[in-house]
């Protein structure tokens, strides 16, 4: 069974914003929602300080709390561990956005924010509303790009491998800092990058069992 | 969510093309759907960014829609000018622009050619500087800088990485490179040098382990990343560099002495004038020979052993070697002393000098391509830590001694130039760079490609030989004395009238100036020196996408075409920035338009040509006879200077020179780019090529001689003594700072998201800059802010000790040295036009003075460190 | 905590945004509402007031429109039944539909078919098995969520329902003046009671919150000394304890009270449950998902 995940190598990241942006641009996402991050820290003291960068996303996690918690069905897993909203179903309780202990759902409040404020939708943002029709009151996140991966896998392509059949953070990352594959594959290159990198999940404690995976070294 | 909704695709269309954000030019890849730009990829075909693109690239797709761009032109009407007075823009045609302009060209053309000034932006990857030194070419003019932001860029870097590496900048060979120096170098981090290449390759290098010794005031995108990040006081890195050679050479005394002996000039014999010892008849200088016991030339082939140290008498003049001359020299400078300086510990400028050493591997050998070389996995690099500083000369040669000493210069694992040597495509054998040795001073000579034209030596970067200072001076920007500079502040610094009064050429002003893209009045010094000397300009016209804060002195604004609506064959010939390093694979893309231009905008090189149309027969021929001599364009690619081109067409001939007659335009469109294979002796061609790189700056102490003999009896005073054959520490303004209130610090630097000051205008970009701690405010270190009673988020004022001031909000850090004020470079804009930009981070370039003595004497390298005091701003309604 | 900056998010502890302010304030409203709503039907049960049944269940009505007021798209509310099995909002939908129903027909029996006691007592029962239930959901729900430490406490579900019940307990107080009971001892006793057990367990929850975690840590140095004190110390404590148990002991050794006294209580009570979900819901602060001091 596939089980789509992803490692990222947070020691070559260099927090450059490229998956935050190319992530908004595939999809067209409204303004003030954010389906990747990168959250900057410090820890330590001058001279011996540590500057931590972490780009974050939605973990795709095998027991997502915001499937279990969202009362109509709108959020599901899918059989290859993507975790996806059923905008007709949402009812914009906005449950499992609360209950996601990594916050990576956002309540899509305003339709009317626009790139330049008061004056107008560009082109982009037009045919952006008429390419992903975003229901307000509805919840969006990241969905591991998975029109790129359906699409893909249907025209041949081994998603994580093909660039046409891998999310746009991941093809995009200038440091290769992030890799895309098949968790359930031992001899995949998740599954490696994993076991040789001693990746973890973020938090595991959270007991959501994440499919994104990180390495400090 | 929505599931994406197919149907309303009606045409999809994916374009081969290059960014035209940061001078990196890398190869990208945009999608068009129903003919508008909706993404931006990375090419996967380059071997450099191997398909990755930054996000500056990525947000910057906004610029073709938005809505604040210019879209015709617009001449003032108020002929008041100044900062914040409204020029009272008028639309007006394309005809009257363009008339009015190629009149007064015309004018000064039959005048005095001379009287034009030029001003470029150093950055943006379009690259489209052709036209421009066109039009000053066929002017006869030799006024051109990029902006006041030149002197804020590389005029030292530049300076002396054409004398090392043969190439306009340097980086490492970090495919191969273990332990990398970064002396305040952000390559591969925020830096557009290399920008997605050096990315990938750098993140693949510390993947492979590689560590990275970073000196630098903040430990923000480079030092976050460094395996050891060491905080320092700007200037005084060059105290630690030569205490680091101090403690190779005179303690461990360790160095690459094949490295020492036969690529550079350490044998060389100087005598007690601090000048070589020259054979009188062919002025070669002399080396001693220590089997046979007597002086020859440098190039004689029957030298047994090159003498590194002792005395000589070389026909009765003692001479010493002068490596000898440099062990001696660095002697004085102990770690205690360089420690006191920078407050870097003893022992970390110990264990480091120790660590590069070892990791150099001297004597080791690698090899590519079964080819056999010297392996040295060890680098320092630099740019705008050792560059912009009152010292910027002395910092760089420096840094680029302590690759020399190990024998890293452009083989495998070391410091290298971008790239240097090229045998050209293989079905054309172009574009090549032929790099060589000069046969007088063994110095090398530079191979880049770019060919002779009126406009002189510079556009070659063709640093060996020096032209040394002479008069009588013809450029405003003192020229014909600082011939090895690119970029001189002299246009507009606050001595710029004493200085043209006593050493000037005889006209004192430029009757008209031109601009492209550049937004000098933020990016130089203070807005007092900027806005005097913008004011003063008769007639000035400027290319830009937005109604800039510069074009608030403009007469005429015309709108630019963004690089995604426009075509430039050339972008990535020129490999200043983003040729691929070592031995990645040649990849040469072009730039292509991905829509039309909106509006009535049109690409600065079709202007220009139009303009040199107008103007007239012998000037326009003028004009494209320059593309010919710049491009080095041949048989059926020549161009001819009767026929009325538009840039598509000159581009097509370009690319059908270096790439075939099959190869213009179309196909081009049609394939994007071509790759070819990367030979070993392109990458590592240092042991190929006699040439020497100075561990003794000889040269220099000339030129230092001769300007001073230009300079002193005209009233003109410098430091000369800057002008020093062995690098050496000298203080910048701000360590001579002593009133104790002025307890600060001040950094400028460059944030990942933003280049120069157009990326603030990109929605994207600017929703993604409030989202960290640095890009938009004023960093202080946590426990300096804590003791000053600074809180988060308050704004404080920052005032030099020359009460120029500035003010914007805190943010406190941890990861910045105690005695630092930082700023992210360039925000802080305040045109009305620009809705997105405007008020967004902090403007620090008001804090800068730019005079004669506020610049190093050598490389006239502007200074971006000053001495301040923070204190808070009250509420100001 | 120090004034957030807009790259705290997740790095600093980070407050809940969904489930308050702006709109999200109406799901503090609603989990209020469910609350008084379920207890005062339960008091109103017990001591066979029609009218506190009704009111009660005028009040679940508001809190239905409550809800419907906070959601993105209330026009899918009617699939909010789907997931019961996994989901606290979706047994909550259950549980209220059931009170509204049943306590529909109890009102409805005990209106017009007043003699049918054993189908209006087997319907008031029911009706008040979901009238707890209904009370009580709203804690299951916040605390399910693990990310959220001052959440994620045994205690606040009992918390919810005691002053869910205090609450209905203060309306019902209020009906019994209105009609001059006899009730009003009764009720005062067991107001009493319920009072001083809804500050001991408030205590208890926020004490042993910060045992729990830094997070809940900071979230509760935020209800007791930050930017919610106000709320917490005005709304919940003076209001929500320190005047109701005021006049409690009051009226305990002066043994008449005034109206005006007692339903000064009344209000306070009020306030007070309306303030603690606030409160809570205010205070919910994520665990950081990177290093931070």
């Amino acid at each position: 069974m596939t089980r789509w995940g992803m490692v990222i190598d947070l020691h070559r990241c260099i927090g450059c914003y490229s998956c935050v942006l190319a992530c908004r641009q595939e999809h067209f996402v409204p303004r003030g929602v954010y389906f990747n991050r990168v959250l900057i820290a410090e820890e330590g003291k001058c001279p011996t300080v540590q500057k931590h960068i972490l780009p974050i996303l939605c973990n795709h996690c095998k027991e997502a709390a915001c499937v279990k918690v969202c009362p109509t069905g709108a959020t599901f897993q899918r059989e290859d561990g993507i975790v996806m909203v059923d905008d007709k179903k949402c009812v914009g309780c906005g449950y499992c956005a609360v209950a996601c202990p990594y916050q990576q759902r956002t309540r899509f409040e305003d339709p009317k924010l626009e790139y330049f404020p008061g004056q107008g939708f560009t082109p982009y943002e037009l045919l952006g509303k008429e390419l992903f029709p975003y229901k307000p009151g509805t919840v969006l996140k990241c969905n591991f790009c998975m029109e790129r991966v359906d699409d893909g896998i249907k025209n041949g392509l081994v998603p994580g491998k093909d660039r046409e059949a891998t999310p746009a953070c991941v093809i995009t990352c200038p440091a290769n800092a992030r890799t895309f594959g098949d968790l359930d594959d031992p001899n995949g290159e998740v599954s490696r990058l994993i076991f040789e990198k001693k990746a973890q999940p973020l938090h595991a404690e959270f007991g959501t069992e994440p499919s994104v995976f990180y390495n400090k070294v | 969510m929505a599931e994406m909704n197919p149907k309303v695709i009606k045409e999809d269309k994916w374009y081969d093309t290059c960014c035209g954000i940061c001078y990196a030019s890398c190869p990208i890849r945009v999608r068009t759907i129903n003919g508008i730009p909706v993404k931006i990829e990375g090419q996967p075909r380059a071997s450099t960014s191997k398909g990755a693109v930054c996000g500056k690239s990525v947000g910057s797709l906004s610029v073709v829609h938005d809505p604040n761009r210019l879209n015709t032109p617009v001449k003032r009407t108020n002929p008041v000018k100044g900062i914040g007075i409204d020029p009272k823009w008028q639309a007006i045609s394309w005809e009257e622009a363009l008339t009015t302009i190629a009149d007064k060209i015309r004018t000064i053309y039959k005048e005095d050619g001379r009287q034009f000034k030029i001003n470029v932006m150093p950055s943006q990857g379009s690259y489209n500087h052709p036209p421009i030194w066109a039009l000053v070419a066929a002017l006869g003019c030799t006024n051109e800088s990029a902006g006041a932001g030149g002197m804020l860029c590389g005029n030292a870097a530049h300076f002396v990485a054409g004398l090392t590496h043969g190439s306009w900048s340097h980086t490492a060979d970090t495919d191969r490179c273990n332990y990398l120096i970064h002396f305040g170098a952000s390559k591969g981090h925020a830096a557009g040098h290399g920008s997605n290449q050096m990315m990938r390759s750098m993140a693949d290098a510390r993947a492979r382990g590689m560590k990275q010794i970073v000196f630098d005031p903040m430990c923000n995108f480079v030092g976050g990343k460094a395996t050891r990040w060491v905080p320092i006081i700007p200037g005084t890195d060059v105290a630690v560099i030569l205490a680091m050679l101090n403690i190779i050479l005179n303690e461990l005394q360790t160095w690459d002495d094949v490295f020492i002996k036969t690529k550079t000039n350490a044998p060389y014999l100087i005598g007690p004038d601090r000048h070589y010892i020259r054979d009188a008849k062919t002025q070669k200088p002399f080396v001693w020979d220590a089997v046979e016991k007597k002086a020859k030339t440098w190039d004689d082939p029957s030298i047994k052993e090159f003498a590194i140290m002792g005395t000589y008498d070389v026909n009765g003049v003692k001479g010493t070697p002068a490596f000898q001359l440099l062990r001696e020299h660095v002697k004085t400078y102990t770690p205690e002393y360089a420690s006191k300086l920078s407050s870097v510990p003893v022992d970390v400028i110990r264990t480091v000098s120790k660590e590069f050493v070892t990791e150099a591997r001297i004597g080791s050998t690698i090899n590519i391509d079964g080819k056999t070389y010297p392996f040295r996995p060890a680098a320092a690099i630099t740019f705008s830590g050792l560059n912009n500083h009152r010292n910027a000369w002395n910092s760089v040669a420096a840094m680029h001694m302590l690759n020399m000493v190990i024998g890293a210069m452009d083989v495998p694992g070391g410091c290298m130039g971008f790239p240097t040597r090229c045998f050209g495509y293989e079905e054309t054998g172009r574009p090549e760079f032929k790099v060589s040795a000069d046969p007088i001073e063994g110095m090398l000579l530079a191979g880049w490609w770019w060919g002779e034209t009126t406009r002189g030596k510079m556009v070659r970067h063709k640093m060996w030989p020096i032209d040394m200072p002479t008069t009588p001076e013809v450029s405003l920007g003192l020229k014909k004395i600082w011939s090895w500079v690119n970029d001189s502040p002299f246009y507009f610094s606050s001595d710029r009238d004493e200085m043209h009064e006593k050493l000037g050429p005889d006209y004192k002003e430029a009757k008209a100036w031109m601009n492209w893209g550049n937004n000098m009045i933020m990016s130089g010094g203070n807005l007092t020196n900027m806005e005097d000397t913008l004011k003063r300009i008769p007639f000035f016209f400027t290319f830009d996408l937005y109604l800039t804060e510069i074009t608030e002195f403009c007469d005429i604004v015309l709108p630019d075409a963004s690089y995604l609506e426009s075509v430039c064959a050339d972008q990535n010939l020129q490999t200043g920035f983003n040729g691929p390093v070592g031995m990645k694979d040649w990849a040469f893309f072009f730039r292509q338009p991905v829509c039309e231009p909106v509006g009535e905008r049109r690409p600065m090189p079709d202007v220009l040509l139009d303009i040199a149309w107008r103007v007239g027969p012998d000037f326009y021929a003028k004009f494209v006879q320059s593309f010919n001599g710049f491009w080095g364009l041949e048989g059926k690619a020549v161009l001819d200077t009767t026929k009325k081109y538009t840039y598509a067409e000159v581009s097509d001939n370009v690319l059908k020179n270096f790439f075939g007659q099959e190869k213009g335009l179309e196909w081009f469109k049609e394939n994007g780019g071509v790759t070819w294979p990367k030979k070993a002796e392109e990458a590592f061609w240092r042991y190929d090529i006699p040439a020497r790189v100075p561990v003794y700056w000889e040269f220099v102490l000339t030129m230092g001689e001769k300007a001073k003999e230009i300079c002193e009896p005209r009233g003109v005073h410098m430091q000369w003594e800057q002008f020093s054959p062995l690098p050496s520490y000298f203080p910048i303004k701000a360590h001579e700072v002593t009133d104790p209130q002025y307890d600060l610090y001040t950094l400028i630097y460059r944030d990942t998201l933003h280049t120069g000051s157009s990326t603030q205008m990109h929605p994207e970009i600017d929703a993604v800059s409030d989202t960290n701690p640095y890009s938009y405010y004023i960093n202080i270190n946590e426990d300096t802010g804590k003791k000053k009673g600074i809180k988060n988020g308050q704004i404080i004022w920052v005032e030099t000790d020359r009460g120029r001031r500035i003010k914007g909000p805190v943010s406190l850090i941890k990861g910045l040295h105690p005695a630092m004020v930082a700023v992210a470079g360039i925000n802080g804009h305040w045109s009305k036009y620009l809705k997105i930009g405007r008020g967004k981070g902090v403007y620090f370039n008001d804090l800068l003075e730019i005079d004669k003595d506020h610049v190093d004497p050598v490389s006239l390298s502007a200074d971006s460190c000053v001495k301040v005091k923070i204190y808070p701003a009250k509420e100001e309604k | 905590m120090r004034q957030t900056q807009p790259f705290d998010y997740m790095v600093k502890y980070t407050q809940q945004k969904n489930w308050i302010d702006g709109r999200g304030n109406f799901i503090a409203f609603a989990f209020f509402l469910g609350g008084i709503s379920g207890g005062l039907f339960m008091a109103a049960a017990y001591f066979d007031s029609l009218l506190g049944m009704f009111i009660a269940w005028l009040l679940a009505l508001c809190m239905g429109v409550s809800y419907m007021i906070h959601l993105g798209q209330p026009l899918q509310s009617w699939r909010m039944f789907m997931k019961p099995g996994t989901s606290w909002i979706s047994r909550g939908f259950i549980f209220i539909m059931l009170f509204i129903g049943l306590t529909a027909v109890t009102l409805i029996l005990a209106r017009w078919a007043p003699d049918a006691t054993a189908a209006i007592t087997t319907f008031k029962v029911l009706a008040g098995i979901f009238a707890f239930a209904q009370s009580i959901y709203t804690g299951f729900a916040v605390s399910y969520v693990s990310a959220i430490k001052l959440w994620n406490s045994a205690i606040l579900p009992i918390l919810f329902v005691v002053c869910g019940f205090s609450g209905g307990l203060a309306i019902m107080m209020a009906i019994a003046i209105g009609n001059n009971s006899t009730d009003i001892n009764a009720i005062e006793n067991i107001t009493r009671i319920t009072l001083i057990g809804f500050a001991v367990i408030l205590i208890v929850y926020l004490w042993n919150s910060t045992y729990s975690s830094n997070a809940a840590k900071a979230a509760v140095t935020r209800v007791v000394g930050g930017d919610i004190a106000p709320f917490f110390w005005i709304g919940v404590i003076i209001f929500g304890v320190i005047i109701p148990i005021t006049v409690s002991v009051v009226t305990y050794f002066i043994g008449e009270a005034s109206n005006a006294l007692l339903l000064t209580a009344v209000s306070a009570e009020i306030i007070g449950g309306l303030s603690l979900r606030y409160v809570v819901l205010k205070g919910g602060t994520y665990e950081p998902l990177t290093s931070t001091e």
